[in-house]
């Protein structure tokens, strides 16, 4: 079963190998944002240089630490005792998500060292990268918007090679509708914006929506008029129309303050339930550490993870005016329901970091 | 002049140095699992090298964060027991 679970491919368990086989210079990828200050960040990418390899518990080789020289970091990076630019990676443990082929998936609780053989990468994971010589495959890419990703990773032509042939329809053949109407209402907008700034706009077009704006400007120039801007390929026409917007009606803007009951009238984000006031604990804001407000305060069958029927969280008291802390309080409440023990934990060792520093501050300026 | 890659003249050779170990850029996580299981063994190869399997260390998910378990669908969790079982045996 576990050899199974280490065999599977990458990519079914989240990025996190099961197996990782390396070698000496071998490129790799960092997945995770270990340290954004040492360059230690998601997608950078680099050369194995060492290792500290281990036992681990079903007696298996394990990799304690691997050692990285980063490939073009934004800033050269010293270590002590280390060479330039590289930089050590522990093994981090993190819940997975592993899918076997047959569809049915597993959560597992692995420790690894959060790389990946950089061979290659998806073009989801090459946003943002820019590569003197880059290498792509289009013939899988499935529209123009992944051709433009993988394209425009290369920073020179020369060094740009598509492997395989492609399918030059999706960049060649006109953009779909969606997207024509979307580029043909972006025209509009840059037309009435240049005119709204040049103060030359007709006040009747005041709409404070997109939609409304467009709509307004549409029936005053005539569902036929287009900006003398507007590229040929986008041009609209008789045969080829662009259509007035129809009218959408969007939720009314309500002002919260106004309320003065003891329950706090709100409309409900569609797809959401609102949550009963009269049944939740108000909390206090004012008792020291995070966890102990958390724990003190909500009841355990509102956590009940199973029949949850509204986000977990503190609730809005208009009373005593909730802080803003509570955002925080909420997330970090979130995050403590499903797993307790563990996270009281945790947050205590942050807790008592983030005082250390609060000591040390006072003591540098004492 | 293309910039597909082949054999004939004018087309740019992926095997050569300058592109041998550049990332290959591709839209499918299957590919890029593939290009990487392949890229490493030759990597080894080529430089005289044996690869090491270094395997995670895995528990079944006690602590499992919220983003994993909201996506454990219901249909799963029959199995998950049963793997349990299996996996600790």
């Amino acid at each position: 079963m576990q050899d199974a679970v280490w065999n599977l491919r990458h990519s079914a368990s989240e990025h996190i190998p099961g197996k990782l086989s390396l070698c000496i210079g071998l490129p790799v990828m960092i997945r995770n944002n270990d340290a954004t200050k040492l360059c230690i960040t998601k997608g950078q990418e680099g050369h194995v240089v060492g290792w500290k390899s281990g036992i681990g518990s079903r007696g298996q080789f394990v990799l304690e630490t691997l050692y990285v020289k980063l490939d073009r970091p934004a800033k050269n990076i010293n270590i002590e005792g280390l060479p330039e630019n590289v930089v050590p990676l522990m093994k981090i443990k993190k819940s997975v998500k592993c899918t076997f082929p047959n569809g049915v998936s597993i959560p597992i609780c692995r420790s690894q060292v959060q790389v990946l053989p950089n061979f290659s990468m998806t073009v989801y994971a090459s946003q943002g990268k820019t590569h003197p010589d880059n290498v792509v495959i289009l013939n899988s890419c499935c529209d123009h918007l992944s051709y433009y990703t993988a394209l425009s990773r290369s920073s020179t032509a020369e060094g740009t090679v598509i492997i395989q042939g492609f399918n030059p329809n999706k960049i060649t053949c006109g953009a779909p509708g969606y997207l024509r109407q979307e580029f043909r209402e972006l025209e509009l907008m840059d037309e009435i914006a240049q005119l709204r700034f040049e103060d030359k706009l007709s006040p009747t077009i005041n709409g404070h929506l997109r939609n409304a704006l467009i709509r307004q400007y549409q029936l005053f120039k005539g569902e036929l008029y287009v900006p003398d801007v507007v590229p040929d390929t986008l041009k609209w026409s008789k045969s080829d129309p662009m259509n007035i917007l129809k009218v959408q009606t969007d939720t009314q803007w309500q002002l919260i303050e106004k309320f003065k009951e003891k329950t706090t009238k709100y409309t409900p984000a569609s797809g959401t339930i609102a949550i009963d006031n009269n049944k939740s604990i108000k909390h206090k804001a004012d008792k020291i550490s995070s966890v102990t407000i958390i724990s003190n305060n909500r009841p355990k069958t509102n956590l009940d993870l199973q029949n949850q029927e509204a986000p977990i969280g503190l609730i809005w008291d208009s009373h005593d005016h909730s802080c803003a802390y509570d955002a925080v309080f909420t997330i970090l409440g979130d995050i403590w329901v499903y797993n307790p023990i563990m996270w009281s934990h945790e947050f205590g060792l942050m807790s008592f970091f983030a005082l250390i520093n609060l000591v040390w501050v006072f003591n540098k300026f004492h | 002049m293309t910039l597909i890659a082949g054999k004939n003249t004018g087309q740019p050779n992926i095997a050569k140095k300058r592109f041998r170990n550049v990332s290959i850029i591709t839209e499918l996580n299957s590919q890029k699992d593939q290009l990487n299981k392949l890229g490493s063994l030759r990597f080894a190869m080529e430089t005289g090298q044996k690869l090491t399997d270094f395997y995670s260390d895995d528990e079944l998910g006690e602590d499992i964060d919220p983003s994993t378990l909201s996506s454990i669908r219901k249909k799963d969790k029959k199995i998950y027991t049963k793997f349990k079982k299996t996996f600790e045996s």
